[in-house]
């Protein structure tokens, strides 16, 4: 509840038509350290890619923690090389590492490609405190963006920027008939339906980071050089916070068997209607020995 | 005019015994083979009856042969669009059960059973499965006694018939029956032709005999949908269709075709007609009632100089002519027009000829005295007392037309009557010869058509005509070469697919 607080706290704010909600406390934070910097980070650019999509830096927690004071939290700068390169390994043996994962829904995804003058480049930028992080506040959701959300959602309104609907891999509850998509399934994502995403995934912060910069294995490269408006993110945000509302029902997969039988069934009608005159068989019917 | 050669048949059915003879001898040759169990090229089928299979003759049911829709001939059971639509699914096929489920017999139980009190027996087992059936029809079921009067009673050419005739038909007085010989009647205008999507089925040139290429065959089966007499049959071990072939490779060395040559009752004819090919497709559009005779004027007197010189121009050979002048088959249908074509209204125009029948007459007592009525001198009876209703042959032979079965057996009976003046005399010459001239006939024409039924030679019946295959190699390759190079048998067997 916690959570939403500063949210409704927000929204009364924004009547007064000035700052966008969950930017709020960001803003202050981003704009406040790198003022005097003209000078960009090196770090800023490859943090961009590779962290902004889960973890903000002053910005509260989102899907993972928030970076901001990561240098007084950590054991060592080495502690966090290691931990970027293989989470996982580290969850195992590190006590501190252990603790962390428990608080947080899923394990990092390991980067161990990243080159190391970049990781480098990177944890600099995040223990100096993101300057130049301009944490650009999205506007706040409104009742007509949970619409506009559904439509970009099964693909009724096209993506501006030209990726696919999220509907050709994902489903969500209410998409009725035969629910949406199942080729998330197909490459590992944890749970192709996006019904509770809004809830998994660190709340509106963690969705609209994650629609900026998705990090998944698919969406990042589809979306690599198709990214999604600022619009689109707060609507399709706005859409799976209102569906994460919805009581959980997970029938989806179940009603397109009961769909696909029935469908079946009116097509072998359909089709003994249209060849009703077809030869069936005459000794049989002449002596009456026809079932 | 464009003159065609066609050989041609006539079965006598006053002459036919039932003894199936015929279909025994097709069967040895033809279809003694795996996928051909069911099959009989030749069948005898006993009338009235439904026939082989069930009911054949009901195109309401089977959608054979050919309609007339607007100005134009349309198969009933395919078109060109028809087909894309039919095409994994052909929906007039005959069932295996319309046809017959084939058997055999278990004779290894005659020889192995042990000694016992009782005769050991021969149990039926189905060809299909190879266990032991029920057997429930066959192909000469109504031979057989073996269904019901419902086969009888089911007979579709009884339409037209009053309750009263049918109930009398059933009456043990009146019981009667004739036999029905059937091959393929290769069609002037056959309806299998024109259905097959693969153009595997042809009619040869030269002497109009209907055959299946087995190489361009697809199992399609739309022939065995189209035939309207239900002679292309579908072999399900080589995966093609197969009909009669009128014995070609022995009509090619000379020989009659296996069922005309075993024919015990010597009621078959074969000859070769001479008809203008120009004409089929104006006279195959005709109304029903015009069918019979449109045919036989498209069939030409080979006789006639004009027709001669025609021929000679459309590439018919010498010695072709000089055999449909000697054919028997040309005298039946044109000189004397007592051969009749089967079921002409399906406007395949077939080149089948039948004499119908003359059959017992109507019984009646008359003082306690069994009379069998009385007519020309009180020998023979008036054959509109025949115990099997006009209408009833008129369906079968004439498309409903009884004048056209009157004249065939005034005619008959005039035939009759002329000779047993002559060699009898108990009937007044007086009265054969008026009863000639009222039948249309001549004492001359009579004498002819005694000889030809009662006292023809094999040669007088068979007139073969030399096959000149050399002609038709010799479009493709020299006939010498040919010679050389064919075998016997199969080049290459039939099988599925491409």
């Amino acid at each position: 509840m916690n959570r939403f607080l500063p949210l409704i706290l927000a929204f009364l704010t924004a009547a007064c038509g000035t700052i966008s909600l969950l930017a709020f406390p960001q803003e202050v934070a981003a704009q406040a350290a790198p003022a005097a910097a003209d000078q960009k980070h090196a770090g800023l650019d490859p943090y961009k890619a590779n962290c902004a999509s889960c973890h903000a830096i002053g910005g509260g927690k989102t899907v993972g923690p928030d970076l901001k004071g990561l240098k007084d939290r950590v054991p060592s700068r080495d502690w966090v090389v290691q931990f970027v390169k293989d989470p996982a390994g580290m969850i195992a043996k590190d006590a501190y590492a252990k603790e962390l994962r428990a608080a947080y829904p899923m394990d990092m995804p390991g980067q161990p490609s990243l080159p190391d003058n970049t990781l480098a480049d990177i944890i600099d930028f995040i223990f100096a405190g993101g300057p130049g992080l301009a944490q650009k506040a999205l506007r706040a959701a409104t009742e007509a963006d949970v619409e506009i959300g559904r439509q970009l959602f099964t693909g009724e309104k096209m993506l501006a920027g030209g990726g696919p609907a999220c509907v050709s891999c994902h489903s969500i509850a209410g998409l009725g008939g035969l629910g949406g998509g199942t080729l998330a399934a197909g490459v590992g994502a944890m749970n192709p339906d996006l019904t509770h995403a809004f809830t998994r995934n660190g709340g509106e912060a963690g969705v609209r980071a994650a629609l900026s910069s998705p990090q998944f294995l698919v969406m990042k490269q589809v979306f690599a050089d198709k990214p999604m408006s600022e619009d689109e993110i707060v609507a399709l945000t706005a859409y799976l916070g209102e569906r994460s509302r919805q009581p959980r029902q997970d029938q989806n997969r179940d009603y397109f068997i009961v769909y696909g039988v029935i469908g079946a069934v009116l097509l072998l009608l359909l089709l003994d209607l249209v060849w009703i005159r077809r030869f069936r068989n005459v000794r049989k019917t002449l002596v009456g020995e026809s079932q | 005019m464009n003159v065609r050669s066609q050989i041609s048949m006539v079965f006598h059915l006053d002459k036919c015994i039932g003894c199936h003879t015929c279909s025994v001898a097709c069967k040895n040759i033809w279809t003694d083979r795996k996928g051909t169990e069911y099959m009989w090229f030749n069948n005898v089928e006993t009338k009235p009856g439904t026939g082989y299979p069930t009911q054949w003759e009901d195109q309401g049911k089977y959608h054979g042969g050919w309609e007339v829709s607007g100005d134009k001939l349309r198969l009933r059971s395919t078109g060109k669009g028809r087909i894309v639509t039919n095409i994994f699914h052909n929906p007039h096929l005959p069932t295996m059960d319309d046809y017959y489920e084939p058997w055999t017999y278990k004779y290894e139980d005659l020889f192995n059973a042990p000694a016992g009190t009782d005769q050991p027996t021969a149990m039926p087992i189905s060809k299909v499965t190879g266990k032991y059936i029920d057997i429930k029809a066959g192909p000469n079921w109504d031979d057989d006694l073996g269904g019901s009067p419902i086969y009888a009673a089911n007979d579709p050419n009884l339409s037209g018939l009053g309750e009263e005739q049918r109930q009398q038909l059933q009456a043990l007085e009146r019981l009667v029956l004739f036999y029905f010989p059937r091959i393929c009647n290769h069609c002037l205008n056959p309806a299998c032709v024109a259905s097959c999507p693969s153009g595997a089925l042809y009619k040869r040139g030269e002497d109009g005999i209907v055959l299946i290429n087995q190489k361009r065959c697809r199992a399609w089966r739309s022939c065995v949908a189209a035939c309207p007499y239900k002679k292309t049959y579908y072999n399900w071990s080589t995966g093609k269709s197969e009909k009669c072939l009128l014995c070609y490779p022995r009509l090619e060395t000379g020989q009659a075709p296996a069922c005309f040559h075993s024919c015990v009752g010597r009621i078959r004819y074969l000859g070769v007609l001479l008809y203008d090919a120009d004409r089929i497709a104006e006279i195959a559009k005709l109304p029903a009632d015009k069918l019979v005779e449109a045919q036989r004027e498209i069939i030409l007197d080979p006789n006639d100089p004009n027709v001669i010189a025609e021929a000679r121009r459309c590439g018919v050979h010498e010695s072709v002519i000089e055999s449909a002048q000697k054919s028997p088959v040309y005298k039946f249908v044109k000189v004397w027009k007592i051969a009749l074509p089967p079921h002409i209204e399906y406007r395949t125009l077939p080149m089948l000829f039948y004499v119908p029948p003359l059959l017992p007459v109507l019984g009646q007592t008359d003082n306690n005295v069994y009379e069998n009525g009385q007519d020309v001198a009180a020998i023979f009876h008036p054959f509109d007392q025949q115990r099997v209703p006009m209408k009833y042959l008129a369906n079968l032979f004439a498309c409903g037309d009884e004048g056209k079965i009157r004249y065939v057996l005034r005619k008959l009976m005039a035939v009759r009557a002329f000779k047993r003046a002559a060699t009898v005399g108990d009937i007044p010459m007086a009265t054969a010869l008026q009863a000639l001239s009222q039948a249309d006939s001549s004492d001359s024409e009579a004498e002819d058509i005694y000889r030809m039924t009662a006292l023809p030679t094999f040669a007088q019946r068979f007139v073969i005509p030399p096959m000149h295959r050399e002609e038709a190699i010799e479009a493709f390759k020299d006939p010498q070469d040919h010679k050389r190079e064919v075998g016997f048998g199969f080049t290459a067997s039939p099988k599925r697919g491409l």
